[in-house]
C-alpha cells in the first residue's frame, strides 16, 4: 500500500486519540473511585449497583426498625418488672392479712396500702414509649385502663418489619399484661373492705337481643321487647318497666334506664346504682356495710331474668365477716406467673432481635463489600494501568515526533 | 527532417515538463486539502514524423517529435468512494443514536444519589418509619415530602425528555437545511462540470468538490448517485430523485399537527414523506420517534402502575380520623391520553392534611387477610381469622371467630379462594344469624397462611398499612410491570438502556475504525505524498534542464553551421 504523509499523520492522530481516551478513562476511574459513570459503560454492573443500593437502604431501615422494636420492648419489660414488684408486695400483704384475725382498723390500714399498690399498678400500665401508651394494643393514644380499671385498649398487635417480609409483634396488651393483676387487687380490696350488697349478671356488649342470641338456652330475642323487673333496695321496692323496643337497647342504654328509674323511685338524683363492671351488669345498694340490702323479686322464668341470671351477694365487711382466703393468694400467684411468662417471652423476642440486628449488620458489611467490588476501582491496579498507559502515550508521542519530522525536503540540500 | 525540428521537440519537452511541474505544484499546494485527489499529467510521445522521400525513405526510421500532455487526470477509486459513503451513512446513524442514548442516561442520572431510584428508596424508608410511629405528625410530613419529591422527579424526568425531544426536532430541521444546501450546490456544480466537459476539458477540482459534497450528503442520509455520460451526478434519496442534472428537488418540513415535536419531511415536488434507512437523519428520527417515546412510555408505565397500586393499598387502610384512605396520588384519566409521569401529583387531600395518610389497617396482618371497610365504622367486635396453607388450586381453609376480649363468641370455618373477596355478612348468613357485630359492606380478602385480627374500630397506633404501602413499592409484583416490583422494573429499564447505549457506542467505534481504514485506502490512491511530489519535481526539473540543453546544443550547432558561411 502506498503510504502518504497524511496517512501517517492520520494514523498517528488516531492512535494518540485512542491512547488519550484510555488515559482519560483511567483518570476518571481514579478520581471518581468508580469503575463506571453511566450504565452503558457496564450495564450489568450498573443494574447490580442499583440493586445493592436499594438493598443497603432496606437493611439500614430494618436496623432502625429493630432498634425501635428493641427500645419499645425494653420499656415494656421494665414496666412489667415494676409490676411484678408491686404484685410481690401485694402477695406478701395478702399472706399477712390471711394469717390472723385482724381488727377493723388493721384491715382498713391493709386496705389502704393495697389501694396504694393498685394505683401504682395502674400508673405502671400507663407507661409510655415516646408519647404512646405501650399497653393499649394499637390504641396507643388511649390509656389502657380507665378509672374503673376497665380495659380501654384493643387486642391488636403492633408489628415491626425486621427483615423483608418478617414481622415481629412487639407489644403486650394491657389485657395480657395486667388484667389478672388488677383483678387480683380488686378482689383483695373488696374482700378486705367488704362493700355494699349487690346483684349482678353477665351481659355482653351490643343490644340485649344480640346478647340473647349469643347465649346458649337464652330467651328468644323477641321476648325482650317489653319487660319489667322488680327489685328491693334497702327495703324500698323498685319497679323497672321497659315498654317497647327493649331488645334494641344496648348495654349502656339499659344501664341508663335502670339508673333513671331507680333514682326517681329512691328519691335520689344522679346516683349510680347500676353499672357495668368486669363484663357484668351490676345493681347495688349505696349503703355501706351490713345495713345494705338488695334483692330481686321478679320470677326467674321471666326472659329478662333468663338473660341476666342475676346472682346476689350479701353485704360483706365488718369484723370477722370475711377472711382472706387462699384464693386471694392463688390469684396473685397466677398474676405473678403470667407476668413472669410474659417477661420471658419478651426476653426471648429481644434475644431474637439482637440476633437479627447482628445479622443485619453482617448483611450490611457483605452488601457494602459486594457493592464496592462491583463498582469501586482497584486503586493499585488502576494506578499500574495508568502508568502503563502513560508510557504508551509518551511512546506514541515520541514516535509521532519522529515520523513527522523527516521529509525528502530535509535531504535535498 | 530539418534542423529546427529538434528545437521543436525540445520545446514540446519544455512545455510538457512545465505542465507536469505545474501539476506537482498544484498537488503540493493541495496536499492538506480535504477531498483533494492528486493529479497527474499524462504524458505520451508525440506522433512521430516520417521523413518524406521521392521513392522510399532515405533516412532510417521515424523520428520522434517530442512529448505531449494528453490529459491531467485525478487518481481516484470509485469503489472505495462507494464503500466510504456506505460507512458514512452507518457512522452518521450510530453517532446520533449513541448520542441520544447517552443523553437519556444523563437525564436518568443512574446510578447516583439523585434520581428516581433514590426517590423511591427514600419514600420507602419514610413509609417504614411511618409504620413504626403512625401517629407522629413529623414523620407524616416526611412521608408527604418524600412523595412530593418522587412526583417532582417524575415530572423533571418527563420534562427533560420532552425538551430533549424538541431539541432533536430542531436538529432534524437543521439537518434537512444542510441536506438542501448540499443538494443545491451539487446541482450547481453539475451545471459547471457539464459545461467544462463539453469544451473537452477535465474539471478535476470541481469533481473533487462534488465528491466531497456527496460524501457529506451521505453522512446525513442514505443517498444514491449515478453519473451520466455528460458528467452529471444524479442523486436520489429513498428512491426519489433529488438532483437531476442541474435541477434539484428540495426536502421540506411539515410541522407536527399534534405539536408533539414529530415534524415530518417531504419531497417538495411530489409531497410524499421521505423514507430514509441510514445516516444522521435516520438516527435523529429514530431517537426522536422511537427511543425517546419508548422511555417516556416506560416512565408513564412506572408512574401509573406504581400510583394505582399504591392507591389501592392506601384505600384498604384508614387515616388518623378513622376514615378509609382516599387516593394518595392523583393521575390523569387513562383515556385522556395525558402523560401520568408529567401529571402525577400527591392528592390535594393529603397536601391539605397529613392526617389523611392511611397508615392504619383494619387487619393487623394485611398479608394474611386484607379488610376493606368503606367507612361504615365502629363496631366493638373483633374478628380473628386463621388461615391454613393454601392448596394447589389456591383454595384455603379458614376459621373466622367473633371475639369479645379474648373470648370467642362465635366461630365459623370455611374454604375460600386466595385473593377472593367476600363480605362479612355472607359469613353471617352462612352461620345463620349467629354473628352479632356484623356491619354491611365490610369485605375480607384472604391472602396467605397465618393469623390476623380484625377490628372495625380504628386506632391511631395502627401502622400496618404503612408497612403494606412500603411493600407495594419494592416487593409486590405488579402485573402491569411484567410481574416485577416497581424498583426492579426501573432497574430493568436502566439496564436495558445501558445495553442499548453500549451497543451503539461499539457500533460507533467500529464504524470509526472502518472509516479510518477506508480513508487510508483512499489516501493511498488519491492522497498527496510530499516525498513523491518532491521526487517528481526533481525528475521534471531535470528533464526540463535537459530539454533546455538540447536547445542550447542545437543553437551551438546552428552557430557552427552559420560560421561556415562567414
Amino acid at each position: 500500500m502506498r503510504i502518504t504523509n497524511n496517512v501517517m499523520i492520520g494514523n498517528m492522530m488516531q492512535n494518540l486519540q485512542h491512547n488519550m481516551k484510555n488515559l482519560d478513562k483511567l483518570n476518571q476511574q481514579l478520581s471518581s473511585g468508580k469503575q463506571f459513570r453511566f450504565p452503558s459503560e457496564a450495564p450489568i454492573q450498573a443494574s447490580r449497583s442499583m440493586d445493592f443500593n436499594s438493598q443497603l437502604n432496606n437493611v439500614d431501615q430494618f436496623k432502625k426498625n429493630v432498634d425501635q422494636a428493641n427500645s419499645w420492648m425494653e420499656t415494656t419489660e421494665s414496666a412489667l418488672t415494676d409490676g411484678n414488684e408491686v404484685l410481690q408486695r401485694a402477695r406478701e400483704l395478702t399472706i399477712y392479712g390471711a394469717n390472723d384475725t385482724m381488727t377493723e382498723t388493721e384491715r382498713e390500714n391493709l386496705a389502704r396500702e393495697v389501694e396504694e399498690l393498685r394505683s401504682e399498678l395502674l400508673a405502671i400500665t400507663e407507661t409510655r414509649h415516646g408519647d404512646r401508651y405501650v399497653f393499649s394494643g394499637q390504641a396507643t393514644d388511649e390509656k389502657p385502663f380507665d378509672e374503673n380499671a376497665e380495659y380501654q385498649g384493643d387486642d391488636r398487635k403492633i408489628r415491626r418489619e425486621i427483615n423483608p417480609g418478617v414481622e415481629m409483634a412487639v407489644n403486650v396488651t394491657g389485657r395480657e399484661g395486667f388484667e389478672d393483676a388488677i383483678e387480683a387487687m380488686d378482689h383483695l380490696l373488696s374482700d378486705l373492705r367488704g362493700g355494699s350488697a349487690r346483684v349482678y349478671g353477665e351481659l355482653g356488649p351490643g343490644t340485649l337481643s344480640e346478647a340473647a342470641t349469643n347465649m346458649e338456652n337464652g330467651p328468644e330475642p323477641g321476648e325482650l321487647d317489653a319487660f319489667s323487673l322488680e327489685l328491693e333496695i334497702d327495703g324500698t321496692p323498685i319497679d323497672i318497666d321497659v315498654e317497647e323496643d327493649g331488645g334494641d337497647l344496648t348495654r349502656s342504654d339499659f344501664v341508663d334506664i335502670l339508673n333513671d328509674q331507680i333514682n326517681s323511685q329512691m328519691g335520689t338524683t344522679d346516683e349510680t346504682y347500676a353499672r357495668v363492671r368486669n363484663g357484668n351488669l351490676e345493681i347495688r345498694s349505696l349503703t355501706d356495710g351490713e345495713d345494705s340490702e338488695i334483692s330481686i323479686e321478679t320470677d326467674e322464668a321471666e326472659p329478662i331474668m333468663q338473660l341476666l341470671n342475676f346472682e346476689e351477694t350479701d353485704a360483706a365487711g365488718g369484723e370477722g365477716s370475711l377472711m382472706l382466703s387462699t384464693s386471694d393468694i392463688s390469684r396473685f400467684d397466677n398474676a405473678i406467673d403470667k407476668n413472669v411468662t410474659t417477661r420471658a417471652e419478651i426476653g426471648a423476642k429481644m434475644n431474637r432481635l439482637d440476633l437479627t440486628q447482628s445479622r443485619l449488620e453482617d448483611q450490611e458489611i457483605n452488601l457494602r463489600s459486594l457493592k464496592s467490588e462491583n463498582e469501586d476501582v482497584d486503586i493499585a491496579e488502576t494506578i499500574m494501568e495508568l502508568r502503563m498507559q502513560e508510557s504508551v502515550y509518551q511512546a506514541s508521542l515520541a514516535s509521532g515526533a519522529r515520523v513527522m519530522q523527516p521529509t525528502l525536503l530535509d535531504f535535498l540540500r | 527532417m530539418n534542423s529546427f525540428s529538434s528545437i521543436n521537440t525540445a520545446l514540446s519537452a519544455l512545455q510538457a515538463q512545465q505542465r507536469a511541474l505545474d501539476t506537482t505544484g498544484h498537488n503540493i499546494a493541495n496536499s492538506n486539502t480535504e477531498g483533494y485527489s492528486r493529479q497527474r499529467a499524462e504524458l505520451s510521445a508525440a506522433r512521430p514524423y516520417t521523413s518524406p522521400g521521392m521513392n522510399m525513405p532515405t533516412t532510417a526510421g521515424q523520428v520522434g517529435q517530442g512529448v505531449q500532455v494528453d490529459n491531467i487526470n485525478r487518481l481516484r477509486d470509485d469503489f472505495i468512494d462507494g464503500q466510504i459513503r456506505r460507512e458514512n451513512q452507518a457512522g452518521g446513524y450510530w453517532d446520533q443514536v449513541s448520542e441520544g442514548l447517552s443523553r437519556l442516561e444523563l437525564i436518568y442520572n443512574e446510578p447516583s444519589d439523585n434520581n428516581l431510584g433514590n426517590s423511591l428508596n427514600e419514600f420507602w424508608g419514610s413509609l417504614q418509619e411511618l409504620s413504626n410511629d403512625p401517629q407522629d405528625s413529623a414523620i407524616r410530613s416526611t412521608v408527604r415530602q418524600r412523595a412530593v419529591t418522587l412526583t417532582d422527579t417524575f415530572h423533571s424526568l418527563h420534562d427533560q425528555m420532552s425538551e430533549f425531544k424538541s431539541s432533536i426536532n430542531n436538529d432534524v430541521h437543521s439537518t434537512v437545511d444542510e441536506i438542501n444546501s448540499i443538494i443545491e450546490r451539487i446541482g450547481d456544480i453539475n451545471k459547471e462540470i457539464v459545461h467544462i466537459k463539453g469544451s473537452g476539458q477535465q474539471p478535476n477540482d470541481l469533481l473533487d468538490t462534488r465528491d466531497k459534497l456527496f460524501d457529506q450528503l451521505n453522512e446525513k442520509v442514505d443517498a444514491r448517485g449515478s453519473t451520466d455520460s455528460r458528467g452529471n451526478l444524479d442523486i436520489s434519496i429513498g428512491g426519489v430523485k433529488v438532483v437531476s442534472g442541474s435541477s434539484t428537488n428540495q426536502l421540506e418540513i411539515r410541522e407536527d399537527p399534534d405539536n408533539n415535536y414529530e415534524d415530518t419531511i417531504h419531497y417538495s415536488n411530489i409531497g410524499k414523506e421521505i423514507q430514509v434507512e441510514r445516516g444522521e437523519l435516520k438516527g435523529l428520527l429514530e431517537v426522536r420517534d422511537e427511543i425517546i417515546p419508548a422511555q417516556l412510555d416506560e416512565l408513564d408505565t412506572i408512574a401509573r402502575e406504581m400510583a394505582e397500586h399504591f392507591n389501592r393499598i392506601h384505600s384498604t387502610g384508614y387515616d388518623l380520623d378513622g376514615q378509609q384512605g382516599g387516593d394518595f396520588f392523583e393521575l390523569p384519566d387513562e383515556d385522556s391520553g395525558e402523560s401520568p409521569a408529567q401529571l402525577i401529583e400527591v392528592s390535594q387531600e393529603i397536601m391539605d392534611s397529613t392526617r389523611k395518610i392511611a397508615a392504619g389497617n383494619f387487619s393487623d396482618n394485611p398479608r394474611v387477610a386484607e379488610v376493606n371497610n368503606p367507612g361504615t365504622g365502629d363496631s366493638p367486635y373483633r374478628y380473628r381469622i386463621r388461615t391454613e396453607r393454601p392448596d394447589e388450586d389456591g383454595n384455603v381453609n379458614f376459621t373466622i371467630a367473633e371475639m369479645e376480649g379474648d373470648e370467642i363468641l362465635n366461630e365459623f370455618s370455611g374454604t375460600a379462594e386466595i385473593g377472593e373477596s367476600f363480605e362479612l355478612t355472607e359469613i353471617e348468613d352462612a352461620v345463620g344469624e349467629e354473628f352479632s357485630g356484623v356491619v354491611d359492606d365490610v369485605t375480607i380478602t384472604l391472602k396467605s397462611r397465618g393469623e390476623a385480627n380484625i377490628t372495625l374500630d380504628p386506632s391511631e397506633g395502627s401502622g400496618e398499612n404503612a408497612t403494606a404501602l412500603a411493600r407495594g413499592l419494592n416487593e409486590d409484583q405488579l402485573e402491569g410491570l411484567d410481574n416485577t416490583s416497581v424498583n426492579k422494573y426501573f432497574e430493568g429499564v436502566i439496564s436495558s438502556l445501558g445495553v442499548d447505549g453500549q451497543r451503539a457506542e461499539q457500533m460507533v467505534e467500529n464504524s470509526d475504525l472502518l472509516k479510518e481504514q477506508l480513508n487510508n485506502r483512499r489516501e493511498a490512491i488519491s492522497g498527496v505524498s510530499l516525498d513523491e511530489e518532491l521526487s517528481n519535481m526533481i525528475k521534471f526539473q531535470q528533464a526540463y534542464g535537459a530539454a533546455a540543453n538540447i536547445i542550447t546544443t542545437q543553437q551551438q550547432n546552428m552557430d557552427t553551421l552559420l560560421g561556415l558561411i562567414r
